[in-house]
């Protein structure tokens, strides 16, 4: 009865704005889908400190700005050297050393790492920090409400994919990169330095999901396991899209995004949140390669 | 050969000495210590199977665990008896494992990985909303099960579990040899050849799967038991990352690795019982340490074959660039 009612009120106007509501969410898993998605195309490693690398680079914001009291672009550029600088480490110490061992160790030793940052920001502070942001209020467009966060996020978003698909299509590096991918000794045997190429795979894997921290988390307070609510999801989008497949990866966050956003409108309780793994799980039932067919890497 | 009736003495000696063990030193401190050794002992050999015998890797063991947990105490509470509610549980657990397996163990071993993670984490969500069945975030209450017995009821869990961890074992001395336990070997070495020779390798990981969600089932019942609650984290991560500690640590593939294990697990989370953080800061710096020197865990550090693992390392390294 509660969900006929639901549906006689439904007009347009709800239809469009959960539209604009699921369109920024989606955005928003894409940010950090894709470099998950990149590093196990990749390096076939599935990165599980992901969600992580996104906590830091929501934190090295709230840092910069409130503890350091630096401006908006030297905070993000603090945000990004610094997780750029734990990747750095993270890769020479740990992942270098096991990745060529045995795959489940480079999963395990990045599961390892997860429980590891999670903790150490737990301990110093586990309060959950509210990151300032000079994007406050709404727009209207008649009756249609966004929010200037949730601009920001769709703007960030759309001009982080363009830029990543510029970067693997047209530049060196990033022919490098997918050349690696597809092949890695014929990579060797070419001259590309693999080992380098998959630490500037990690690189832009990890910053992609810092931005995604920095945008996101002005939305939904830094907190410590901040990481581990959204990587549930970036899961499910990456195997929705295809393992290994950016742009797959990409639109699926989208659907997902509007998928969930419609969810909230008819599920009770905080269902919604497991339309992502339902989805999933159909995707791996009917079709494990995702949406856009074969992993094009 | 002449030593193995020397070895059978030795494992009887100590099966008679941890039988005893709780009798000859009655105080509750230390017998807390010992049940919780138990209960986390069966949880990590459940584990064990997946990740140490069938090299399949699982990221949310724990749903098992928490599944048992719920169901065996669901059950208890509506009067029915211990052993009853905790064969249940484990058949629940198979239950849930067999799905898990025709979902996902045709695929790679990352999409296993992946849906594993998932699982716990739908299950944890349904325990959070199915209010009425597991009264949510409050957690479900469990009844002491015991409470009618003369003996003590963490004795009783602690022997429970001893029988179960016994049973284990002597499944696994005895399929060791035999079809099925080199086909979990097999898979666990290299999946592409043991297919090419003819295992089944999809019906071999099930079997395992089921084997293990059984044990893990239990092992969650046992955890209701004795705390007398089962939350909805109970599910999620962080029971996973204790068995994957424990298996990793002591040294997976080995029977006696999750044993070391959970020995370790246990001393140190007693030593830094106060501090929650701390705790996990140095069980994950110590599971990378183990990771990246000693993929074996520490277990291998007492085991014959150091010499070709080495070699094996090395091998490896030069493959690349």
């Amino acid at each position: 009865l509660d969900f006929k009612k639901k549906v006689i009120k439904l007009s347009i106007d709800i239809i469009l704005q959960q539209l604009l509501n699921g369109i920024s969410l989606g955005l928003g898993y894409a940010l950090i889908a894709m470099g998950l998605t990149l590093i196990f195309g990749i390096i076939d490693v599935v990165n599980f400190a992901h969600g992580e690398y996104y906590m830091i680079g929501a934190y090295g914001l709230y840092i910069g700005l409130t503890i350091l009291k630096l401006g908006y672009l030297p905070s993000i550029l603090f945000s990004l050297l610094f997780v750029a600088i734990i990747t750095f480490i993270m890769y020479e110490t740990v992942l270098k050393r096991v990745m060529n061992r045995d795959p489940i160790n480079a999963m395990l030793a990045t599961f390892a790492l997860s429980t590891l940052f999670i903790n150490i920001v737990n301990m110093l502070d586990s309060t959950p920090k509210s990151v300032p942001t000079p994007f406050q209020g709404v727009i209207n467009f008649g009756n249609i409400i966004i929010t200037k966060s949730n601009l920001v996020i769709i703007v960030v978003s759309l001009i982080i994919t363009v830029l990543l698909k510029l970067l693997l299509d047209h530049t060196k590096i990033g022919k490098q990169i997918r050349a690696t991918g597809q092949q890695k000794e014929a990579s060797v045997l070419m001259g590309i330095k693999v080992n380098r190429i998959y630490l500037y795979t990690f690189l832009i894997g990890c910053v992609l999901a810092a931005i995604a921290g920095m945008v996101l988390g002005t939305t939904t307070n830094a907190y410590p396991a901040m990481g581990q609510f959204v990587i549930m999801k970036a899961f499910a989008v990456v195997i929705f899209g295809g393992m290994g497949n950016v742009f797959g990866a990409f639109l699926a966050a989208i659907i997902l995004g509007i998928s969930e956003s419609f969810g909230q409108v008819f599920l009770p309780g905080s269902w919604a949140a497991s339309i992502a793994f339902v989805v999933m799980v159909l995707v791996l039932l009917v079709k494990p390669q995702g949406i856009l067919g074969k992993g094009v890497k | 050969m002449s030593k193995a009736p020397l070895k059978k003495w030795l494992i009887l000696i100590i099966v008679v000495f941890l039988a005893i063990l709780p009798v000859i030193f009655p105080d509750p401190y230390f017998k807390s210590v010992l049940v919780q050794f138990i209960i986390f002992l069966l949880f990590a050999m459940s584990f064990n199977i997946l990740i140490g015998d069938l090299g399949i890797m699982s990221f949310g063991h724990a749903a098992f665990f928490g599944l048992g947990g719920y169901t065996a105490g669901i059950l208890v509470n509506s009067g029915t008896p211990w052993w009853l509610a905790l064969l249940i549980a484990g058949l629940i657990c198979i239950l849930g494992g067999i799905g898990l397996g025709l979902l996902s163990l045709r695929l790679k071993a990352i999409y296993f990985a992946i849906t594993t993670l998932a699982l716990a984490e739908i299950l944890r969500v349904a325990a959070l909303n199915l209010k009425s069945l597991t009264n949510g975030s409050r957690g479900l209450i469990v009844m002491d099960p015991f409470s009618s017995f003369s003996l003590d009821s963490s004795l009783m869990i602690y022997y429970i579990g001893f029988v179960l961890i016994l049973v284990l074992f002597l499944i696994f001395i005895n399929i060791k040899g035999s079809w099925l336990g080199r086909s979990f070997y097999a898979i666990r070495d290299s999946e592409d050849m043991a297919v090419s020779l003819g295992v089944n390798s999809y019906m071999t990981k099930n079997i395992g799967l089921i084997i293990s969600t059984f044990f893990a089932g239990l092992s969650g019942g046992m955890y209701g038991f004795y705390y007398g609650v089962v939350m909805p984290d109970t599910l999620g991560i962080v029971y996973t990352t204790t068995g994957l500690v424990i298996v990793l640590i002591g040294g997976r593939g080995n029977i006696l690795g999750p044993v070391l294990g959970t020995f370790i697990f246990v001393i140190v989370s007693e030593l830094l019982r106060a501090a929650g953080s701390v705790r996990m800061i140095a069980f994950s710096v110590l599971l990378l340490v183990v990771i990246v020197l000693l993929p074996k865990g520490i277990i291998s550090l007492f085991t014959k074959n150091t010499v070709k693992r080495k070699e094996v390392r090395k091998s490896n390294f030069s493959e690349v660039n």
